[in-house]
């Protein structure tokens, strides 16, 4: 149910942005719904991350140019990355990396506050 | 307890997201870089076609943009307003970061988005005055109505489409480098010129020279040094008759150099860079298959992502023209119309000086000047630095211009603008009317138009090559030149004397001009303008070796019944003329030796003195010729200590005719005097040593493109990933396809004039779109490294159909 929300009400709300709207969808969320703080944190973490990785995906997929080989190469300052197949795991990896600890420390945060 | 337990996360996550959103020093925001829905993804193009209609506050009527197969706009509108307006949201739409980098560049303000790192480069174009001179220019606008609506209307065009970008459409670099564009204005527009001025006109040698004359006297600079070289094809065909009365001469006075208390410099200033040439011809009916004038033009700069140029046709009832533009400059810059067409190359005449400024006092509030004192002005110039405190500098100018720097440093050893001077330069004159031109040759009919759109013209000088459909060619080096006497700042001036100020500017009518000479061609390619013989003002001493003008002018009286392929197989051109003048006396020298090499003496005997892609000899030969000039000149006249070589010409000139100058010995060798056949002989054997140690033994690796390395930079170098590296090309920079390691032909363009409706082709190395992540960000890079041009499509009017465009586009006025 949460995992769902917030896949749904992030995506809409994530095309007008800012960037950490899925952040404070999740928040919300768990402030609203979360049972426990493994729950909001673990649902969370998925959320984002399916929503991160999901739609950098569907765009990887869609696009006329490897845009994860060029931008392993600008952020290891070298023309190539570290080849192909190592630069879309390098990408992804990170993209899961930062929306499941973003989502999921934004579950938790908003699950905490209902001890107040 | 029981609270901090409670809010612990959310403190956590505000860290986070502040972080991650941030950037910190060259670190960029990774939260929004990353997000899908904001960053770097969002610049992937998964729909390369342009939205179909927009509603846009601003125009006045409805806007059709035509895109080609390249993403190429024809742009048709109603008004000359909505033209440029139209222009200016089309090229923001594909290259806003690019054009706003330039003006960045120019204003001295890459501090602000690059951080400390750029602070040098800033203050010295800060303190050279384009910032200040763009001012002044824009300040006198008002004076020049059609070129300030046609600002104006470009500006509100860019700022129209500025305003359609929320923070998931920002170019790429915005979202990297962590920053966003600004508004745009006219005086933005003058920056991009200023840019130019300041690539084209903006080196010096004048220190070196004084150096070099203080060292060794002025015979030796007039023997080595010359004021123009010995063997010369100029710009203005020999014998071409003067066409008007000149002005009184200015009379050269009794002092015409001062020279350096020491070699401590402030501030390296490369010099006047041959590399970054051009070149352009036409030719008459006399000449061409159609019995009508065919004009080439490729102008070669830095080569860069996104390209220099961006295509575009720009029509409305006043005005039907296509041809290459600059990202932030209004109107076409090289291109052709209906009946006439037009290019540009460097002139490179002599347009900045240096005075050395006697001070009254350290207070530096007065200056001796033509015997009184005289007021220097003062400016404070903040340079506002990303992640750091500003800075402020008091920058002091006298009437010869900005005084750069005020300390030496020893620090900066080896380098060439000296301290205490004032620079006089073109590039700080404020008359706003170099847009002027263009705009004028856009729209032009006939040769009387050109010739009236030339007036306007300020700098770069640039030789401007026209044709048009009434069998009229002509060139005019053109642009303002200063009004010196012979030889007036080659060396450092003395700015105490009058008579050492500039006399005042040549008339641009009294330009060198040709016409439609008998021999049915036209040409220019950085060379010398024209024979002192045959035109009175001296405009400067040095240019680029004569190799690339030699041999399109070769070409060029070889040809009968051209075409435009036969004008692009010279575009193409990669004979090397300095191996035919330089190698059959060198090689005969080499046969004397007892080198070991001798697999590469062959394959320079067998050579066809062509550098191509794949010709090993041409490696030989290019490093060889680089090694030899050094060790000819370099112990005399060391670079390192700010001295400069004399030219291939003049050291060709010595080998076929002095082989025993002096010049030849290697002056730091005490025991031994070296002769012209000891310099040969190391010279090769260290070019071979050189070779084989970055290359191996003779192979594949030694082809002259894997060489030469010539790639394609994004702007920012660091963005390798964004760049193209070893493109597979012939050329070099004495070859008329100058391709070299990071300059190249940055825009070909052949006109076929015609009295019903003429055919174009052209290419630039790159594409329309400045975004990395677009498949027209590179598209034509293959086809112009294999010399290829794209037939251009130049529609009559906005009904006329073609199979070419992919997209149209309306611009509605939203009111």
């Amino acid at each position: 149910m949460i995992y769902l929300l917030i896949v749904l009400f992030g995506a809409a709300l994530s095309y007008m942005g800012p960037w950490w709207i899925g952040a404070a969808v999740a928040f919300i969320v768990c402030r609203w719904k979360a049972k426990s703080s493994k729950q909001a944190f673990v649902q969370s973490a998925l959320a984002l991350s399916s929503l991160w990785v999901g739609y950098a995906l569907f765009i990887f997929l869609n696009s006329d140019v490897d845009m994860a080989t060029k931008m392993t190469g600008i952020l290891t300052s070298s023309v190539d990355g570290f080849g192909k197949t190592s630069n879309i795991n390098f990408i992804f990896g990170i993209t899961a990396l930062l929306s499941s600890t973003i989502g999921g420390l934004a579950g938790l945060a908003g699950f905490s506050l209902k001890r107040l | 307890m029981k609270v901090f337990k409670a809010i612990w996360p959310s403190l956590l996550l505000i860290g986070l997201i502040y972080a991650l959103g941030n950037s910190f020093g060259s670190i960029p925001a990774i939260g929004k870089l990353f997000n899908p829905f904001t960053g770097f993804w969002q610049n992937s193009e998964t729909n390369s076609l342009k939205p179909e209609s927009l509603r846009i506050k601003g125009l006045k009527e409805e806007v059709i943009i035509k895109f080609d197969e390249n993403r190429i706009p024809h742009i048709f509108a109603k008004n000359d307003e909505d033209l440029y307006f139209a222009q200016g949201y089309t090229i923001a739409s594909d290259r806003l970061w690019q054009m706003e980098f330039y003006t960045l560049v120019a204003a001295g303000r890459l501090t602000e988005v690059v951080g400390k790192r750029a602070l040098e480069y800033d203050q010295y174009n800060r303190r050279s005055g384009m910032n200040f001179t763009a001012d002044k220019i824009i300040e006198r606008i008002d004076e020049f109505p059609q070129l300030k609506k046609a600002a104006e209307s470009y500006a509100a065009g860019v700022n129209a489409y500025i305003a359609t970008l929320s923070e998931k459409d920002l170019p790429i670099e915005y979202k990297i480098l962590g920053y966003s564009p600004e508004a745009w204005s006219p005086k933005k527009s003058m920056l991009m010129m200023m840019n130019m001025r300041n690539q084209l006109n903006g080196g010096s040698t004048d220190f070196k020279m004084s150096q070099l004359a203080q060292k060794y006297g002025m015979e030796v600079v007039e023997e080595l040094f010359p004021n123009y070289p010995n063997s010369e094809n100029p710009v203005i065909p020999d014998g071409s008759p003067l066409l008007f009365e000149p002005l009184k001469l200015p009379e050269i006075p009794e002092l015409t150099a001062i020279f350096p208390d020491d070699n401590l410099v402030a501030m390296s200033l490369q010099n006047p860079n041959p590399e970054i040439g051009s070149n352009n011809w036409a030719i008459a009916g006399s000449k061409s298959a159609t019995g009508l004038p065919i004009l080439a033009n490729d102008p070669h700069l830095g080569l860069s992502f996104p390209s220099i140029w961006y295509q575009m046709q720009l029509s409305s009832p006043n005005v039907n023209v296509y041809g290459s533009c600059l990202p932030g400059a209004p109107g076409v810059i090289i291109g052709f119309n209906k009946d006439i067409a037009w290019g540009v190359t460097n002139v490179g005449s002599d347009v900045m000086d240096f005075y050395k400024i006697k001070f009254k006092d350290n207070s530096k509030s007065e200056y001796w000047h033509d015997n009184q004192w005289k007021k220097t002005t003062r400016r404070l110039e903040t340079y506002t630095i990303k992640g750091e405190d500003t800075v402020v500098d008091t920058l002091i100018s006298t009437h010869h211009g900005p005084v750069i720097y005020m300390e030496k440093d020893k620090s900066n050893f080896n380098k060439s603008v000296p301290a205490g001077y004032g620079m006089k330069w073109i590039t700080n004159e404020t008359e706003p009317t170099d847009l002027l031109c263009f705009l004028g040759l856009n729209s032009a009919k006939n040769y009387a138009d050109y010739r009236n759109a030339l007036t306007k013209y300020i700098a770069p000088a640039q030789n401007f090559v026209f044709a048009s459909n009434e069998n009229d060619i002509a060139i005019t080096p053109n642009g303002k030149f200063p009004l010196k006497w012979k030889g007036q700042g080659k060396f450092l001036l003395d700015g105490t004397r009058a008579d050492h100020d500039w006399q005042g500017y040549i008339p641009s009518e009294q330009n060198p001009h040709v016409k439609n000479p008998v021999n049915g061609y036209l040409s220019s390619a950085n060379q010398s303008t024209v024979n002192p013989k045959d035109y009175p003002y001296y405009l400067d001493w040095v240019s680029a070796d004569p190799y690339r003008g030699t041999q399109i002018n070769h070409r060029l009286e070889a040809m009968q019944k051209a075409t435009a392929d036969s004008l692009r197989s010279i575009q193409n051109d990669n004979y090397s003329l300095a191996a035919e003048w330089f190698l059959p006396s060198l090689l005969a020298i080499l046969d004397s030796s007892q080198t070991k090499n001798q697999e590469a003496i062959k394959l320079l005997k067998a050579w066809n003195y062509r550098n191509d892609a794949n010709e090993k000899a041409a490696s030989i030969f290019e490093t060889w010729i680089n090694i030899f000039m050094d060790k000819v000149w370099d112990d005399e006249f060391p670079e390192k200590e700010n001295m400069m070589h004399p030219t291939e010409g003049v050291t060709l000139k010595l080998l076929l005719e002095k082989p025993n100058s002096k010049w030849f010995d290697n002056v730091k060798t005490t025991n031994k005097v070296e002769t012209l056949n000891d310099i040969v002989f190391f010279s090769f054997d260290e070019t071979i040593d050189s070779l084989n140690k970055t290359y191996g033994d003779i192979s594949e690796k030694w082809n002259w493109y894997k060489v030469k390395k010539t790639g394609i930079r994004h702007l920012i170098e660091a963005f390798k990933a964004f760049s193209r590296f070893n493109i597979e090309n012939g050329g070099g920079k004495r070859i008329v396809n100058a391709s070299t390691g990071k300059s190249g032909p940055s825009w070909r363009m052949i006109v076929e004039l015609d009295k019903e409706w003429p055919r174009a082709y052209g290419i630039y190395p790159g594409g329309q779109s400045g975004n990395p992540g677009s498949k027209f960000y590179n598209n034509m890079v293959y086809s112009w490294q294999n010399g290829k041009l794209t037939e251009l499509l130049f529609l009559k009017n906005v009904n006329q159909e073609s199979d070419r465009i992919i997209t149209l586009q309306t611009l509605k006025p939203l009111k």
